[in-house]
């Protein structure tokens, strides 16, 4: 702007015949990110809770098996840091492919993530719950990561993402079912997630105009 | 950009690596504070968790307690005559020993108890209305639980016990302690858990417990007079010269006949009215394990290592010149979190000192490495991590010392604060 004003007086240059980029993925975008991701994630992760609630009363009226139930509202309670670790890696592929993937996609695929548990008690009401688990889990991977591809039009961040997904909700519904165990080795995995990001952040380089990349 | 010229513009610069200028100290302060409330959050949910973890282990361990025996109380002895109480003793001394020992399943274990109990005293001549030939004496105690017995001595003569429904229950000849005082002596053993209460029913009482238990606490309408509790024994005793009343005799039997004879409904909630006069003295122990007490207890010192861990960031960031993004001290924070979940879920396995050593050799390596890595330098990783490992001992220190915590705490406060005070110095524009 400061450059405009010094040559106000002067005739109008013609506009430059490619844009110059202005850096979005900057840290200060990655604070904002996070932020937004954490708030997306404690919504979600309420309506699931709420979901888990509904799976009892389901439950209640004879729908549903107890065991599919307890299961629902267990796997309802890992929503929070599924949605938190799928966004976030949805940001790192935004910014190690360099494309663009505004809010409201952002909030179509926590609301995907979301729906994953109501389609999950809906479908344990007929089969067995490793069934309903495994269908619905094909079920949003598919959707989320088609509409990843569709963003990015990039096979290898499609395919990433369905990679990660797939992988979540497995992890998840080991942790299910070994019980006593569930605590020791999410604790563990936890630990694990905190060491990649440290990873990655210490992969992430700044540009001179304050882009961030992955090396 | 040369944009008046004609010439399009350039490129965007190539992506180089560019290093950062570190933010302003100000601005670094106020969002390093925002992160401690934020780590503070996570930490209360860690703190409910543990909370939770505790509940749900100390009621598996209360149904393994109850399985092997549940609270004892121990009232009486009282003679009966008919369904009231005729006489209650001049002189009673009851003398527990308890054995305590650890039960387990699965990963949960319950402490539970094995009691001696040994009681004698003496009756006066008893006045009882004539007619009367149904007279016995009855000590109320969760019998079932019984599995040794001696039986009853009274006035020279041996009485085998019956057991009915919550009580002992001993046949006597009434004409024989017609005259003068009665001596009587009894002993029996007994699984218990949780606590174990002796009503003080004599008019001259006294009462002595001594044993091994983790934890205990006296309870009771009086505290006892002389007491000694070591690391893993303890004993007390407590005297009384009290009269119980025969009304708040007879309202005990009414009350205890359904609670301590075992015959509750576990589904109902039984609202026991203690007469106000009933002295019941006795200790508790604990029944869970208390390794999650000391997990909710190390939880206080979070805020402290959160703090202390940002104010060295701070001073590496300012003594190396090289800037720390805030989102890299969030990710340590996080780490400094993650510790305490580490140390929850070890816990369950091994004992509290090894899963606070495995937790924070974990967190320290990481932060530590962390550090190497993003500002190149070795020196500033080992010393970060050495940091780290001096907060964390002090605060293991801390959390076993007990006593002197509050003391040995404030001093480590005002040394950082005094390290603080001598880095600040250096600080130059």
């Amino acid at each position: 702007m400061d450059t405009m004003n010094d040559f106000a007086n002067r005739p109008m240059p013609p506009l430059p015949a490619t844009k110059v980029s202005v850096p979005r993925h900057t840290t200060a975008w990655l604070g904002v990110q996070t932020l937004v991701i954490a708030v997306f994630s404690a919504i979600i992760a309420l309506i699931a809770d709420g979901i888990g609630d509904y799976g009892a009363e389901r439950q209640s009226q004879g729908l549903l098996s107890e065991s599919s139930s307890l299961m629902v509202s267990d796997s309802a309670s890992y929503c929070f840091a599924l949605i938190a670790i799928s966004l976030i890696s949805i940001t790192l592929i935004e910014v190690a492919f360099r494309k663009y993937v505004n809010y409201l996609q952002y909030a179509l695929i926590g609301c995907a993530l979301g729906l994953f548990y109501l389609m999950l008690l809906a479908l344990a009401e007929f089969v067995p719950f490793w069934a309903a688990y495994g269908i619905v889990t094909v079920i949003t991977a598919g959707l989320i990561t088609l509409f990843v591809k569709g963003i990015t039009a990039n096979v290898k961040a499609a395919g990433l993402t369905a990679g990660i997904l797939v992988v979540e909700y497995a992890v998840i519904l080991i942790l299910i079912y070994i019980g006593s165990l569930a605590l020791l080795i999410g604790s563990i995995l936890l630990f694990v997630i905190i060491a990649l990001a440290m990873y990655f952040t210490l992969r992430m380089r700044q540009t001179a105009d304050g882009e961030l990349i992955i090396k | 950009m040369n944009g008046m010229s004609t010439t399009p513009p350039p490129l965007p610069p190539a992506y180089v690596a560019a290093p950062r200028k570190p933010d302003r100290p100000g601005v670094k302060i106020v969002l390093m504070a925002v992160q401690c409330v934020v780590l503070m959050i996570a930490t209360l949910i860690v703190w409910g968790l543990v909370y939770d973890r505790q509940s749900s282990v100390n009621d598996v361990a209360d149904s393994i307690a109850d399985e092997w025996g549940g609270k004892v109380r121990i009232g009486g002895p009282f003679v009966m005559a008919g369904d009231s109480v005729a006489a209650v003793s001049r002189t009673l001394r009851c003398d527990v020993s308890i054995e305590s020992k650890t039960l387990h399943r699965g990963i949960y274990e319950a402490e539970v108890y094995d009691a001696a109990v040994e009681m004698s005293g003496s009756f006066d001549a008893l006045r009882l209305p004539t007619g009367t030939d149904d007279v016995r004496l009855t000590v109320r105690v969760p019998a079932r639980k019984i599995y040794r017995i001696e039986p009853l001595r009274i006035a020279g003569r041996t009485v085998e016990w019956r057991r009915d429904g919550g009580s002992l229950v001993a046949d006597i000849d009434a004409s024989a302690m017609d005259d003068g005082v009665t001596d009587f002596d009894f002993s029996f053993r007994i699984h218990g858990s949780g606590s174990i209460e002796v009503v003080q029913s004599g008019q001259h009482t006294v009462v002595t417990m001594e044993g091994e238990a983790r934890n205990p606490s006296f309870t009771g309408s009086s505290l006892p007079d002389d007491r000694s509790v070591t690391d893993r024994t303890f004993s007390a005793k407590w005297e009384s010269n009290s009269v119980m009343t025969t009304d708040a005799c007879n309202s005990f039997m009414d009350n205890d006949r359904s609670i301590l004879g075992g015959e509750m409904d576990p589904e109902m909630v039984y609202v026991i009215e203690e007469p106000y006069d009933l002295q019941v003295i006795g200790a508790k122990f604990l029944v869970g394990v208390d390794r999650y007490r000391k997990v909710s207890r190390s939880l206080k010192f979070a805020f402290i290592i959160i703090v202390l861990t940002f104010i060295s960031l701070f001073f590496t960031e300012v003594i190396t010149k090289r800037a720390i993004p805030m989102f890299n001290c969030f990710l340590i924070g996080a780490a400094l979190v993650m510790f305490y979940l580490l140390l929850l879920s070890f816990v369950e396995f091994v004992s509290f000192g090894m899963a606070y050593l495995v937790a924070s050799v974990m967190t320290i390596a990481l932060i530590g490495g962390y550090m190497w890595r993003m500002l190149a330098s070795v020196r500033t990783g080992v010393t970060i991590a050495s940091i780290l490992t001096l907060i964390y001992s002090c605060c293991y220190v801390m959390l076993c010392l007990g006593r002197y915590a509050l003391a040995l705490g404030s001093l480590i406060l005002f040394a950082s604060l005094a390290a603080m005070m001598w880095a600040s110095l250096k600080l130059k524009r």
